[in-house]
């Protein structure tokens, strides 16, 4: 490790959810060459992550409570703390940030980083998880128009859907144990990607890469890693990150449209082993899938190699030009025709009265009806009454 | 078809008002205003089109007659704003290859490329209202303004059309014929219009989007160097924010339509979440406690949205970088308070709230964003008349040939 690694990226956990994923971050790598720092409005939660640089976000805004899933209200309250946002991020070339969309500070201040970056010169990257299904309409919408606004403005965003989770794992996983499983596998793909910084090595590979697959394109992406050591470690790793919760399994990698991985390994990675890793993986693609794959020697990963791979899956399903009047679009999982599982499908549900423009033409926009008030689609609570 | 130094009157039908203002051109831009007049549509126009237009006859008229009565003038060369959902714009794109062996662009392929672009067919029902060439390409990647005698293997020519449905044009057009016997002269889009009523005619060498945010219909025009590159409508106004709170609120939509004018600002601040609105509902009622932070919440929601389509708009079709030094709010949602900073987080453009430019006389009562496009109609007739002017008959018979052409297709470009 150099001091100019140490000064090449900064990682933003925004958001309560982003905030234990940071902390597992810290506490798995007590990774010296990146710089973390954890990002909420809920002063309780900051108290629970230590380890890393706490920031605390518009408490003029939330006098120190959650945004509670109010993303304008998560907006506001990182615009109000730019300046302490602006230090934190420091000296750095590139921005890596993690959040969880659907609530209301990473939806709605997710956005505010990537035009903070863009003003800062920096290559903005975000790794953002999406609701479940079961989470319901509200967070998903949230989630779909926060993610909207950010890809365009970012350089690179990576969105995992929690639901890969329900893939992977046996229906009998304790709930908990699933979650913690989930938090992992984001902090070491957090890790995995941060390796892109300084995957400058044996095989160069970096941020550029993610950015021809990803920029402004939507696309769904899942998230493995595969870490092993000893004897056969080569075989031990790709096995294990086939197995990765949110990665989808073999069948869903080979889908894939695009697939970016790193494999990092200690100073003496045998030529085998990267061989034999890099092979195994190539294996499972499809002819057509751009694969992008790169190697880097870490002194601190010792007999240690990890592999992390991100499947790309553009979005070729969408919205029809227009909805039925008086519906509204939602998004869920849905089995398609041919048995395989597609992401984005629209259907319609009810909505209730559109007031005035009950009996005007509906004005469409990407496939939602913008007659129906903004606050209802975006999920924003209203509190009415003064006492 | 109107000459230069008659009266012109500028007619806007828009969702909340009808708008109507009498001119008179001074030369070089400049408008003494004779008088203007204003009715209430009263729900006879929706998101910008008219939708019961027997009932709109009477009013106009009456209006009308009282314009000729306040300025002393009768109504000569008429002005109408066209807008609503119909709008479009599409790139009539054509390409020539340069086989010279030279490779030298000449007269001749700037001319046919430039027919060929021209050439390009709208639906039958669409009918092109404005027609602006926008900068050639060499070899389908080089800008350039006049491609003659530059060396390249293929000249492109893009001619922008705004266009919009024949049927609801022809309604516009039908109801000023049946109040003062002849169809207007001129027909504008509404965010042309602006742009016209802006002064910004030779003044916006770097891109300027003009946001015209209205009762029915938000218009925009991105325009650089005199040529629109872009020009579209989202069919979202402040008729939306008043809906979007009588839901909200469950409050009468007129209430919520006073709260718009004068209640509302677009931006949450920290003081909304303890301040509190007292609403009248209605006679002997008490009067509600609403939370400011409510109404701001609402207001806020509806105007970031709006602002984020007309930009993904722009992205989509790779115009952001055009996007210059500023963008001029103009229509009655640019009054709302703090708007301008709101557009301005959206865009990370300086924003300004447009005023009407270039005019004199009875001017009282105009000079407010809500007027720009009727003032912008005046200055569209005044201009277009003084173009046709430029170009009659007697000047263009000192000229033959290509040049006759290139007069033929300018003029077919900007309909005179």
């Amino acid at each position: 490790m150099t001091d100019e690694t140490k000064s090449e990226l900064s990682i933003l956990a925004l958001g309560g959810g982003a905030g234990k994923i940071g902390r597992l971050v810290a506490d798995t790598y007590s990774s010296r060459w990146l710089q973390i720092a954890y990002l909420d409005t809920d002063v309780r939660d900051l108290d629970f992550v230590d380890g890393v640089l706490q920031v605390p976000l518009g408490q003029e805004w939330t006098r120190d409570q959650g945004c509670g899933d109010d993303p304008v209200l998560g907006q506001h309250a990182a615009e109000a703390s730019i300046e302490a946002i602006r230090e934190a991020i420091g000296e750095t070339k590139m921005l890596l940030v993690m959040t969880c969309l659907g609530g209301g500070l990473g939806s709605g201040a997710a956005a505010t980083l990537a035009r903070l970056a863009k003003e800062m010169e920096l290559m903005s990257f975000f790794l953002v998880s999406l609701p479940m299904a079961g989470e319901g309409n509200g967070p998903r919408q949230i989630a779909e128009n926060a993610l909207r606004q950010l890809r365009s403005d970012a350089d690179v965003v990576v969105a995992v859907p929690n639901d890969l989770l329900f893939n992977q794992l046996p229906t009998n996983t304790p709930a908990g144990d699933a979650f913690a499983l989930a938090n992992q596998v984001f902090a070491d793909g957090l890790i995995g990607l941060a390796e892109l910084a300084r995957c400058r090595g044996i095989i160069p590979l970096d941020f550029s890469s993610m950015k021809t697959v990803l920029k402004g394109r939507e696309a769904h992406c899942s998230i493995g890693i595969g870490r092993a050591s000893g004897e056969g470690k080569a075989a031990a790793a790709v096995e294990m990150l086939f197995q990765s919760p949110l990665l989808g399994g073999k069948e869903y990698v080979s889908r894939a449209d695009a697939v970016i991985g790193t494999l990092v390994g200690g100073t003496d990675m045998a030529l085998g082993d990267l061989n034999q890793c890099l092979a195994q993986v190539n294996e499972h693609l499809s002819p057509t899938t751009r694969s992008f794959l790169g190697a880097n020697l870490v002194p601190e990963r010792g007999d240690e190699m990890q592999l992390t791979l991100l499947a790309v899956h553009y979005q070729k399903a969408e919205a029809p030009a227009s909805l039925p009047r008086n519906t509204r679009p939602n998004r869920g999982l849905a089995p398609a025709l041919d048995g395989t599982r597609q992401f984005k499908l629209p259907f319609v549900e009810e909505a209730g009265s559109l007031g005035i423009f009950d009996d005007s033409t509906a004005t469409t926009h990407l496939g939602e009806n913008l007659d129906i008030p903004t606050y209802l689609r975006r999920g924003i609570t209203l509190d009415l009454e003064a006492p | 078809m109107p000459k230069a130094k008659t009266t012109i009157t500028a007619i806007e039908i828009g969702t909340s008002a009808i708008k109507l203002i009498l001119g008179e051109p001074q030369g070089e831009g400049n408008m003494i205003v004779h008088g203007y007049e204003e009715v209430k549509a009263q729900s006879r126009v929706m998101k910008g089109e008219i939708s019961h237009v027997e009932a709109l006859e009477e009013p106009l008229s009456k209006a009308l007659n009282k314009l000729e009565e306040k300025s002393g003038q009768r109504i000569r060369a008429v002005c109408l704003a066209v807008t609503g959902n119909h709008i479009g714009s599409v790139n009539a794109q054509s390409s020539v290859p340069i086989t010279s062996a030279d490779r030298t662009v000449t007269d001749h392929e700037m001319l046919e490329v430039l027919e060929h672009a021209e050439a390009y067919s709208l639906p039958i029902d669409r009918r092109s209202l404005h027609r602006y060439q926008r900068p050639f390409l060499l070899d389908r990647l080089r800008p350039c303004q006049d491609p003659r005698g530059m060396v390249t293997n293929q000249l492109t020519a893009n001619i922008q059309i705004i266009f919009g449905n024949e049927n609801i044009i022809r309604t516009s057009e039908s109801l000023v014929e049946t109040v003062l016997g002849s169809p207007p002269d001129e027909l504008a889009f509404s965010a042309i219009a602006d742009y016209h009523g802006l002064g910004l005619p030779g003044a916006c060498e770097l891109g300027v989007l003009v946001i015209d945010i209205g009762a029915g219909v938000t218009e925009y025009a991105l325009v650089k160097n005199d040529t629109c590159l872009l020009a579209g409508q989202v069919t979202v106004g402040c008729d939306h924010i008043a809906n979007d709170l009588s839901i909200g609120l469950r409050l009468p939509i007129g209430r919520c339509r006073e709260m718009v004018k004068r209640d509302i600002r677009a931006r949450r601040s920290t003081e909304d979440s303890t301040a509190v609105l007292q609403v009248e509902t209605s006679i002997g009622h008490p009067p509600r406690m609403i939370r400011k932070s409510a109404v701001t919440s609402i207001v806020e929601a509806r105007l970031s949205e709006l602002f984020e389509v007309v930009r993904e708009e722009l992205r989509s079709q790779e115009m952001l970088k055009h996007l210059g030094d500023r963008i001029v709010l103009c229509g009655g949602g640019a009054l709302i308070p703090e708007i301008e900073e709101l557009a301005g987080a959206a865009f990370t453009v300086p924003v300004a709230i447009g005023r009407p430019a270039g005019i004199t006389g009875a001017q009282s009562g105009l000079d407010s964003p809500r007027m720009i496009t009727a003032v912008g109609l005046l200055h569209y007739c005044d201009y277009m008349a003084r173009l046709r002017e430029a170009h009659d008959p007697s000047f263009r018979q000192l000229f033959g040939g290509e040049v006759q052409r290139l007069m033929g297709l300018f003029k077919r470009a900007f309909r005179i």
